[in-house]
């Protein structure tokens, strides 16, 4: 395998910030975040008015008709969207993380290698013919529809790739972006294909897929997503020295005393679990899985132990902020989520991919 | 001392083509076993059945009196560790990060001050301590051979007397003629000194008849002779081994002798 420097973090040397100190301030941003996240919208409420109101609710003191539609504009909208946007981001900052450690490439990110679209193509399917074909499933898994739908694909797509640009351990990044983008194209083609068959109100459900929204955040939505969402999380934490070991390559860890391919099969199956949820909740939202981690091993280095948390707590601080400005900047309208992270993140990308150049000539 | 691996007619196939042709040989400790031979006479695949990678499709292999399948991979690798020829990592670990990875198997992921002590150790025994804080993918060829042995040093540090091997695949190719010296002088040391059992993989035959306690030649999958250094590195053998002719120059002035080929 060539011993070509395949990130850009490699020629960043050792400067490093310390990894507890980052991933507390990014605590504290997500935090500062979420609560300025509260007050804007089309009706501005401060900060102190949320506060007042929340004690109010919680007093069971009555409100008059502006402090209801307050509460309810906070309840019903903001708060959800916002728990949602944390969950989301964490969950594909975390994807992204298992995912390039998995491949042992810093590239790999659910969306470019069409792991997201496989889980858009089985949701879009479970809209399309929940009624009919799927009518059992659908039935069975109630309000788990949909995520277990994307769960699904995802983990369809990841294994299919691996298998694809994976020999003896060794992940091509060549087959493997390639092998993306056929994925990529086909699930693209079957959410054509369906389509054509979905009536109207279907076709509302499934244009969301196209570019990622938050906009559908109703409270058991959120509740299944964090949960899962905040489950995995702690359960892939407990990959990180397994991870670690991974990046000397599968042998390696084997002789270093892990089990490579059981954990790689769990390691997938995480990953499926959390883009599939969160494409199911919200869409393809391309990027963010790519960026956190990037970003958090290039201040802190990549021993998974830190890149983990802080590309979870990076990826709901993004994702946060992206859907802050996209309900910001074209006030009363909204700019879907995927478009923001797009114009943030593939400039990253292609930012990514000049330095690899430069590195090697 | 007894063998610490027992390898008995161990044959491995891929296809129509034996890798490993019945071979029988043991890796004892306290020794440092050279093995040689062409490309593709099997070298790397004997190295692979003793660390597990390739089970055989026949014959035993029994590391510590047990057979091999019956260790996990975690109990293996507290005993023995493996230095692969090449090295792929395009993570930015720092060279005492990945020296660290190899006290995976002690510290279950959470490194203490006694698993830095001994990677720190580890590194100065290559020459490599000033390198620690660098990050392990901007080193040279020769400067990340270093560390990597170090890591494997590391990873069978024990404070027990229980059985410990090192296999190690060409150790010296990236490496210039002092430190390819010094590593083998280590290599040897380990096993001279603290009972390792070392089985390496070796290109040069000087180097193997200076450091080596046993030579193994391999050709075609097929063991040619396993011995002492004097019984196996003779020209017949290599000439055997390598289908080329080589012949023995002695300088009378400093004692040394090399082997080289003739015409």
């Amino acid at each position: 395998m060539s011993s070509v420097p395949l990130s850009p973090s490699v020629i960043e040397g050792t400067r490093r910030l310390s990894p507890r100190g980052v991933l507390m301030g990014l605590a504290v941003v997500l935090v500062a975040l979420a609560l300025g996240a509260l007050t804007v919208g089309a009706v501005p409420i401060p900060l102190t008015r949320a506060v007042s109101l929340a004690l109010a609710v919680l007093r069971g003191a009555t409100l008059d008709e502006s402090d209801a539609q307050a509460t309810a504009v906070l309840w019903s909208l903001r708060l959800p969207r916002i728990v949602l946007a944390i969950a989301a981001g964490a969950g594909l900052g975390a994807a992204g993380a298992v995912l390039q450690g998995i491949f042992r490439n810093p590239l790999a990110d659910p969306m470019l290698i069409g792991v997201s679209s496989g889980a858009a193509l089985a949701v879009t399917g479970v809209i399309v013919l929940g009624a009919t074909v799927f009518a059992g499933f659908a039935q069975l898994a109630g309000p788990l529809t949909l995520p277990l739908a994307g769960f699904a694909g995802g983990l369809a797509t990841t294994a299919l790739l691996y298998r694809l640009s994976t020999q003896d351990g060794r992940t091509s990044l060549t087959t493997m972006l390639l092998g993306g983008i056929a994925l990529n194209a086909l699930a693209l083609s079957g959410i054509g294909l369906l389509t054509t068959l979905a009536t109207n109100e279907q076709l509302r459900s499934i244009s969301f897929w196209n570019f990622g929204s938050l906009a559908g955040a109703d409270w058991p939505v959120v509740a299944t997503v964090a949960t899962c969402v905040a489950l995995a999380c702690v359960i892939v934490v407990r990959f990180a020295p397994a991870l670690d070991a991974l990046a000397l390559g599968d042998r390696e860890a084997r002789h270093l005393g892990f089990e490579t391919q059981a954990l790689k099969r769990r390691a997938i199956v995480l990953a499926a679990l959390l883009a599939g949820f969160v494409v199911a909740a919200c869409g393809v939202i391309g990027f963010v899985a790519l960026v956190a981690p990037h970003l958090v091993r290039l201040v802190c280095g990549p021993a998974h132990r830190t890149v983990l948390p802080g590309a979870a707590l990076l990826g709901a601080v993004l994702l946060l902020a992206a859907d802050l400005a996209s309900r910001v900047l074209v006030a009363p309208a909204e700019l879907p989520i995927g478009i923001v992270t797009a114009l943030l993140g593939a400039p990253f990308f292609l930012w990514l991919l000049m330095r690899r150049q430069r590195e090697r000539s | 001392m007894s063998a610490l691996y027992s390898v008995r007619d161990v044959t491995v196939s891929r296809g129509r083509r034996r890798l490993l042709d019945a071979v029988t040989l043991d890796v004892v400790g306290g020794e440092m076993l050279a093995v040689m031979g062409e490309n593709g006479a099997g070298k790397s695949t004997l190295l692979h059945v003793l660390a597990g990678d390739v089970t055989p499709d026949a014959g035993r292999v029994a590391f510590a009196d047990r057979p091999l399948s019956r260790w996990s991979a975690l109990d293996q690798a507290r005993r023995r560790a493996v230095l692969p020829q090449r090295h792929a990592l395009d993570f930015a670990f720092t060279a005492l990060e990945v020296v660290l990875l190899g006290r995976s198997p002690h510290d279950h992921g959470a490194p203490g001050a006694t698993d830095r002590a001994i990677a720190r150790a580890a590194l100065e025994r290559f020459d490599a301590l000033h390198l620690a804080d660098r990050a392990f993918p901007s080193l040279s060829g020769g400067e990340r051979a270093r560390v990597m042995l170090a890591r494997v040093v590391a990873q069978i540090t024990t404070d027990d007397d229980g059985p410990r091997a090192l296999l190690v695949d060409e150790p010296s190719a990236a490496l210039d003629i002092a430190h390819q010296h010094a590593a083998f002088a280590l290599l040897r040391s380990l096993a001279h000194d603290d009972g390792v059992a070392v089985f390496v993989v070796v290109h040069d035959p000087n180097l193997a008849a200076r450091y080596a306690d046993r030579v193994a030649l391999l050709r075609q999958g097929r063991l040619v002779a396993c011995g002492g250094v004097d019984d196996t590195l003779t020209p017949e053998h290599l000439q055997e081994t390598f289908n080329v002719v080589m012949v023995r120059l002695d300088d009378a002035a400093s004692g040394a002798s090399a082997l080289v080929v003739g015409s």
